[in-house]
């Protein structure tokens, strides 16, 4: 099945689910809440935004320098940085590191690259066990699924549905509270961090004067995977650079705001190289690597390029209005809503996903809510021009254009056509062939109840009431 | 060509035609101020809505009794230190064992109650402490142990994440430390159904003895 008519069947079937509704629906309201609280304690949201704009846009139009920048200072404290231009290479770096290291385990914070470059399954294959630590995490990698959001991997799950998975994995009686979950994984992964050879992390952002990358996190569970394991590898796309580490003042708080409606969250740590001379732990090696993996394309796209300034908070998702009928896994992308529809055709082709940027009513709510200010809805209407202007359209819909632009330039054809089309509704209403199986316009009217046509056009109502007025006059 | 220069030749290129640049921000705030005489105030009431434990001593005699309060409520009884004076000070009236970082750090810190470090500065803005591997005695006592207790100075408290950037920028700039972590409350998850679970895998306890003498 193409990703497309995939997408359009996940979709169908998660629409229908009222049940995931309902969860989705409690999820983001909580979410909504909370962001309006936090958002109450700036004086200007919006002044935020624009300078977080301001200094993304610095950061990206001038990558090759600030990415050289953090490479030199970060190497100075003995930083090992490594270059990926794709997932196969990254995930090599790795492996190649882990077999001559002698690393058998190792611990994982939350990482959206590692889900994007499949780390876990490459790690597997070569008999070396990654564990998720991040709860959420932990979750779906019990139950082998993806992530559901990118900053809320179980948003679709009940606390039920997690206490059943505990249950048969961890053997663990049911009937637990949140709480008591959460304090079983704590209790499971304690273990894990203590007998890990490597731990691997993400990075929220690159610090590009102070060479520092910084990790964003509520558990901890980061902080533990770069303490205790004698090996820290952290793994970054590389358009998460900011140019100073002074940067982190406003990005630390919008970032936590937008993502989980916090003023800041619980831990927010900036590691710039391994165990130093004087410091009494912390890992013996640090290595970081920079992961193009598609990137480069959408760098080059100059109309486009803002949608790497994206700090991957997941606000656009939870303000979608397809996102909170669909849900994450219908994406079929490790970027789920409006963010992933924008990025995922640069990053693996756009024929096989543009299909994202037509599944939007283009309302601008993920323009209005994202804190760095990218421009979403037209970037999915632009996606949407050049997938057409590449040839990636159906003929029948081609065709259908053309007779819709020609019927739209041409008055009488136009008028014809108004009187035709009522005709028509009438005979398909009257004869119950409107969504049937054989109704020409099926796919529309199937889901759709179109209103009544008018019996009268505008003009003609309005041709008379002026005839009307004049004779009262 | 190898990776580096691949991605450095891709990103020059794509970088030839430029992107529209956004309009210039006015320099406005962008948080609201906090006077000077409420600074201790405001970091107590981001600390409490947190659902960290705060406490304001003027003296030592004060501090220890509320030290040894805690201790019997929360039965805090493997304690350790960092050796840092007011660190010290603090652990002794909770017989802590005080740190020598010779090899006692790091992992070595799993069976413990409490762990307790002086910091580099406080943020009253968002009810932060802001700890290095010098202030937090490496990385690990103050994530590893079930409680933290952090002890800090008036003089140290700051107003924003700026200020904090500017002091650590004045004490560490010419030899950055390999870590700085802003904690901000107990450790905390909300994966599930979105309800607030304190002590997902850093400490379920942060407590905060600020000393004015």
């Amino acid at each position: 099945m193409s990703h497309a008519s995939q997408f359009e069947h996940d979709s169908i079937l998660k629409t229908v689910n009222l049940r995931h509704r309902a969860i989705l629906q409690k999820a983001t309201g909580t979410y909504d809440t909370k962001v309006a609280e936090t958002k109450a304690k700036f004086i200007n949201w919006n002044h935020g935004r624009e300078i977080a704009r301001q200094r993304k846009w610095e950061a990206i139009n001038r990558l090759d320098f600030y990415l050289q920048e953090f490479e030199r200072s970060t190497s100075a404290r003995g930083t090992i940085v490594h270059w990926a231009a794709d997932a196969a290479r990254a995930n090599e770096i790795i492996l190649r590191l882990c077999k001559a290291r002698g690393v058998r385990k190792l611990v994982k914070s939350k990482s959206m690259v590692t889900e994007e470059i499949h780390l876990n399954e490459f790690l597997e294959e070569h008999a070396i066990t990654p564990v998720e630590t991040d709860l959420g995490e932990y979750i779906v990698q019990l139950r082998h699924e993806t992530p559901y959001h990118i900053v809320t991997p179980v948003m679709h799950l009940t606390k039920e549905d997690i206490d059943l998975t505990f249950h048969e994995k961890l053997g663990t009686p049911t009937g637990s509270t949140a709480e008591g979950l959460a304090m079983t994984a704590r209790r499971v992964l304690r273990n894990e961090y203590l007998t890990a050879d490597m731990g691997i992390t993400g990075a929220n952002f690159i610090v590009a004067d102070t060479g520092m990358i910084s990790i964003t996190e509520n558990e901890g569970n980061a902080r533990l995977c770069s303490s205790i394991p004698r090996i820290h590898v952290a793994i970054c796309g590389i358009e998460k650079v900011l140019p100073r580490l002074d940067d982190l003042a406003l990005f630390l708080p919008m970032l936590a705001v937008s993502g989980t409606g916090q003023q800041l969250t619980c831990y927010n740590t900036m590691i710039g190289g391994p165990r130093q001379a004087g410091e009494t732990d912390g890992p013996e090696e640090f290595h970081v690597i920079l992961l193009d993996n598609g990137r480069t394309n959408l760098l080059a796209d100059a109309e486009q390029r803002e949608a790497l300034h994206c700090i991957r908070c997941g606000a656009c998702l939870n303000g979608c209005p397809i996102f909170k009928n669909v849900g994450g896994h219908a994406y079929g992308t490790t970027y789920q809503g409006p963010i992933g529809a924008v990025i995922t055709p640069h990053l693996k082709g756009l024929g096989e996903w543009k299909h994202l940027s037509f599944a939007s009513s283009l309302c601008g709510n993920c323009t209005d809510v994202c804190p760095v200010h990218i421009d979403l809805h037209h970037h999915l209407l632009q996606n949407r021009r050049n997938a057409v202007s590449a040839g990636y359209s159906s003929w029948i819909e081609r065709l259908n254009f053309r007779m819709w632009n020609s019927l739209m330039q041409n008055e009488s054809a136009y008028r014809v056509a108004v009187v035709l089309s009522r005709i028509a509704q009438k005979i398909s209403r009257a004869i119950g062939l409107e969504g049937s199986p054989i109704d020409p316009v099926q796919p529309w009217t199937d889901k759709r109840t179109l209103p009544a046509i008018a019996d009268k056009t505008f003009r003609d109502w309005w041709d008379d009431h002026k005839l009307k007025m004049k004779n009262e006059e | 060509m190898s990776d580096r220069a691949s991605i450095l030749n891709r990103i020059q290129n794509a970088l030839r035609t430029p992107a529209a640049r956004p309009p210039e921000p006015s320099p406005k705030p962008v948080f609201p101020p906090i006077a000077p005489t409420d600074l201790v105030a405001h970091l107590e009431r981001e600390l409490l809505a947190l659902k960290a434990d705060f406490h304001f001593s003027s003296n030592w005699n004060d501090a220890r009794q509320w030290l040894k309060q805690i201790a019997d409520q929360h039965e805090l009884r493997r304690v350790v230190t960092s050796p840092e004076m007011d660190a010290v000070e603090a652990g002794r009236s909770l017989g802590a064992r005080t740190l020598t970082g010779d090899g006692d750090c790091g992992r070595h810190l799993a069976d413990l109650d409490l762990g307790i470090t002086t910091c580099d500065c406080a943020v009253a803005r968002t009810g932060s402490v802001v700890l290095t591997p010098q202030s937090g005695f490496g990385r690990a006592l103050s994530v590893l142990p079930p409680a933290h207790l952090v002890v800090a100075r008036k003089s140290q408290v700051v107003t924003d994440l700026s200020d904090a950037y500017k002091l650590l920028q004045a004490r560490h700039g010419r030899n950055w430390p390999s870590m700085i972590t802003f904690i901000t409350g107990p450790s905390r998850t909300a994966d599930i159904e979105k309800i607030l679970v304190l002590g997902a895998h850093g400490p379920k306890k942060l407590f905060v003895l600020l000393l004015d003498f």
